[in-house]
């Protein structure tokens, strides 16, 4: 992992963030679990404290602590074949286990499923354990291209969430704030996407194992000024180390893109072990995700909730394989990439399910090789290193080859 | 009991191929394969075409084992599989929906696996918002008319689709006909021919299979039987010689709750080309692991079923890797539970054959109800 300067600003703003929201009921605030997804601007816009359980699951698994929740979770009757974080959610609900003893619990629920359908059936428990209402933002799969009538549809809906707010919070909904959240998101996501496209420096002065760490604020303050300060800190400390020429690992020799969610308990193993080989991942479709939320958003100051439909409806794991292919294309050239690793997570199914297919189509358009690695977010019962690392032995033989 | 009629549903139900392959020749309307769930199917018949239901099958996983990971279920793998297969080039076009993530990106698989043949998916909406419903299932609706007349070569005229409409009506009314019979007099069929018929409907047109059903109604004795009464829920009654094993262990499968049976024909057809129509339709039946219905409790909504049927029992026939049903099943299981109904859960591939474990379980499940049965007869 690179040495970065501000990765105990980072700490510090998490920690922060988690301990207003372990307050909030005392400091008479209300909390909502809302999904990565979810356009949290219009929480922000009522002065509710998002909490996002996708990104607890995720610091479970890096802090190796999910074993003893997944095992809760499938004494309560969920399957081993469920999402595992949703499975680690409810393990850590029931034991109030993980780094921070549980989380919070929520006045209500907010899920959108522009990243999966599964986050409908874990809110729709979440829903009847906690017994608090749940709004359902449904944005649908785009198969082909975004389309008005899809925007339209979001649109409607998020009119339908703010008159839900308003009626929870017991106010009117408040625009102003609404703008500013749109704003300040937009800012943030510009940054972030300013981070990630120092990927592109040779050598790239982070790699995509940081940015899965450094995610952390614009997953969860995204909408805030906390976020904008973060990232405006990390700019300036990423364009440094490019004009010294630092790398993020000593000695760069194969650049390659990471497919799929991270794997949370093994991303300090991965990145030593491919740094053995030169080799480092530079771009992430997973960490582009929420990049591609600020693109959209400026553009569309007359009509914000048009645009952020836009951008909700927008992230990779929402789109089909043609947009899957030519993006993963375009990646390729635009990072000067050797290779791809796809990491095929076998509780995530909208992620992975098309990454077979996917994979022979891009290797045949970039005779760049790909190679797909079975494992799991943070279920660490998935990983078989033995056969992880001859996959990936044989893969980087081959680059080198190539090279 | 044994008839020509229900001989010939069951052929139907175990060669399917060979089924629909007939009545292509004697139609000649171009077939177009339906998947789960919930696409308003009189549409594609009202475009001329013959809707085929696709729901899964036994095949050995070989071709699709290299597009689709294992943890893909085996109702989307063994459909792959079928399709990938040269005898399977005669469907013209498949229609999926949004239900499940699976589904989502199995239509995309079939754009890179198939890419000549034409795909569609309808877009389910499932929000907490009522108001956005309907204008989004007009565009629907627009959207499945262009892919239909693409593929059937007719776009159907208001006139076409009320006929259809008709014909599935009475095909639903039948089917529950049938249902109410099967909750009265179990023992006229056993289990494994009452879905056979079902399953037939798939591969039939409904012109051939509605008149079928009709005289099989009408032959069929009014006879209890004695058995474990009980309720079947899961996504699809697959692989469909399981039912021997449940008519074996002695148990008179009473009602079911399977996406692919009961909650598909509890819907009532739109009744004109209309977003709010297909609105209704989509809103109408049994509720769904795949269908988001704020404050919708299918715990609650099953344990009453098991009541009005007066079953004894609940099992819960898993196909392993259903994302939506397995998210349900703790809170079924519990409520029913809760309220005295004895529980049994068997999980299950589509290409399963060997069933001695599962059998175990459904006879000392069988044994379990006859107790509570005399423990209950006595107090």
């Amino acid at each position: 992992m690179t040495k970065l300067a501000s990765t105990s600003k980072m700490k510090e703003i998490m920690g922060t963030y988690y301990l207003e929201a372990k307050n909030a009921a005392h400091n008479g605030l209300k909390v909502a679990w809302v999904t990565s997804g979810a356009p949290v601007e219009y929480l922000h816009a009522v002065g509710a404290i998002p909490i996002y359980p996708e990104n607890y699951a995720a610091m479970c698994g890096a802090s190796h602590a999910t074993a003893e929740l997944l095992r809760k979770a499938e004494s309560l009757g969920y399957a081993g074949e469920l999402c595992s974080y949703a499975r680690s959610d409810f393990g850590a609900e029931a034991l109030q286990g993980g780094p921070l003893m549980g989380l919070p619990r929520p006045d209500f629920l907010v899920c959108a499923s522009n990243i999966c359908n599964t986050v409908t059936k874990w809110y729709q428990v979440l829903s009847r354990h906690f017994q608090v209402p749940l709004f359902l933002v449904d944005m649908p799969f785009v198969h082909d291209d975004i389309s008005e009538e899809m925007v339209a549809y979001v649109k409607g809906q998020f009119a339908g969430l703010e008159e839900f707010l308003a009626e929870i919070m017991g106010r009117p909904f408040d625009r102003d704030r609404f703008s500013e959240a749109v704003l300040q998101s937009a800012r943030a996501t510009e940054l972030w996407r300013e981070v990630l496209e120092m990927g592109k420096a040779r050598p790239a002065p982070l790699n995509s194992f940081d940015t899965f760490i450094h995610l952390a604020p614009i997953v969860t303050l995204r909408g805030t000024p906390r976020a904008v300060e973060y990232y405006t800190a990390l700019v300036e400390e990423l364009r440094e180390r490019v004009s010294r020429g630092e790398g993020s690992i000593p000695n760069e020799r194969i650049r390659l893109l990471w497919d799929n969610l991270p794997i949370w308990y093994r991303i300090k193993y991965l990145a030593d072990f491919l740094a053995n080989w030169g080799a480092v991942p530079v771009v992430a479709t997973y960490t582009n995700s929420w990049a591609l939320i600020g693109d959209v958003q400026l553009e569309g100051r007359d009509d914000l909730a048009g645009a952020l439909a836009r951008a909700y409806l927008s992230p990779f794991i929402n789109r089909g394989v043609r947009y899957r292919i030519e993006y993963l294309c375009r990646m390729i050239e635009e990072f000067s990439l050797d290779g791809f690793l796809m990491h095929s997570d076998r509780t995530c199914k909208p992620y992975s399910l098309t990454q077979l297919p996917v994979k022979e189509e891009v290797q045949r358009r970039t005779g760049k090789p790909g190679v797909v690695l079975e494992a799991d977010k943070v279920d660490e019962t998935a990983f078989v290193e033995a056969a992880i690392t001859t996959r990936l032995e044989a893969f980087l033989e081959s680059v080198l080859c190539r090279n | 009991m044994e008839s020509k009629v229900l001989d010939e549903l069951r052929e139907a139900a175990e060669n399917p191929r060979a089924e629909v392959m007939k009545w292509l020749r004697v139609t000649g309307r171009p077939v177009v394969a339906v998947l789960p769930a919930y696409f308003p199917e009189p549409l594609v018949h009202a475009a001329g075409a013959f809707p085929v239901g696709m729901w899964g099958n036994t095949l050995p996983l070989g071709a699709s084992d290299s597009y689709l990971q294992s943890f893909s279920c085996s109702i989307a793998r063994s459909i792959l599989e079928l399709a990938l297969k040269p005898e399977s080039d005669f469907i013209a076009g498949f229609i999926f929906t949004s239900m499940c993530d699976n589904f989502e990106t199995l239509a995309e698989v079939f754009k890179l696996a198939l890419p000549r043949k034409p795909v569609f998916t309808f877009v389910i909406p499932n929000t907490s918002h009522l108001p956005s419903r309907r204008p989004h299932l007009e565009r629907e609706l627009d959207r499945a008319l262009a892919f239909l007349s693409r593929v059937a070569g007719k776009r159907p005229s208001p006139e076409d689709y009320a006929r259809s409409a008709k014909l599935y009506g009475e095909f639903v009314r039948l089917v529950r006909e049938f249902y109410r019979h099967r909750a009265l007099f179990p023992a006229a069929l056993s289990n494994y021919d009452f879905y056979a018929v079902l399953k037939a409907s798939f591969f039939m047109p409904k012109e051939e299979f509605n008149p079928r059903l009709r005289s099989l109604l009408e032959d069929l004795d009014r006879v209890g039987g004695e058995g474990a009464r009980v309720l079947l829920s899961g996504i699809v009654p697959q692989p469909l010689s399981l039912l021997k094993v449940f008519d074996a262990a002695g148990t008179r499968v009473v009602g079911d709750d399977f996406a692919g049976a009961y909650r598909l024909f509890s819907k009532e057809p739109a009744a004109a080309l209309l977003g709010s129509e297909i609105d209704k339709y989509l809103l109408s039946g049994a509720p769904c692991s795949t269908l988001h219905r704020d404050g919708q409790d299918r715990g609650k909504y099953l344990a009453a079923r098991v009541r009005e049927l007066g079953a004894d029992g609940f099992v819960n026939w898993h196909i392993k890797f259903c994302e939506p049903e397995a998210f349900d099943r703790p809170h079924l299981l519990d409520e029913l539970r809760r309220q005295g109904i004895p529980t049994l859960v068997l999980e299950v591939e589509t290409s399963s054959r060997n069933f001695d474990a599962l059998r175990t379980r459904l006879e000392a499940f069988v044994e379990l109800i006859r107790q509570e049965k005399e423990k209950g007869a006595v107090s």
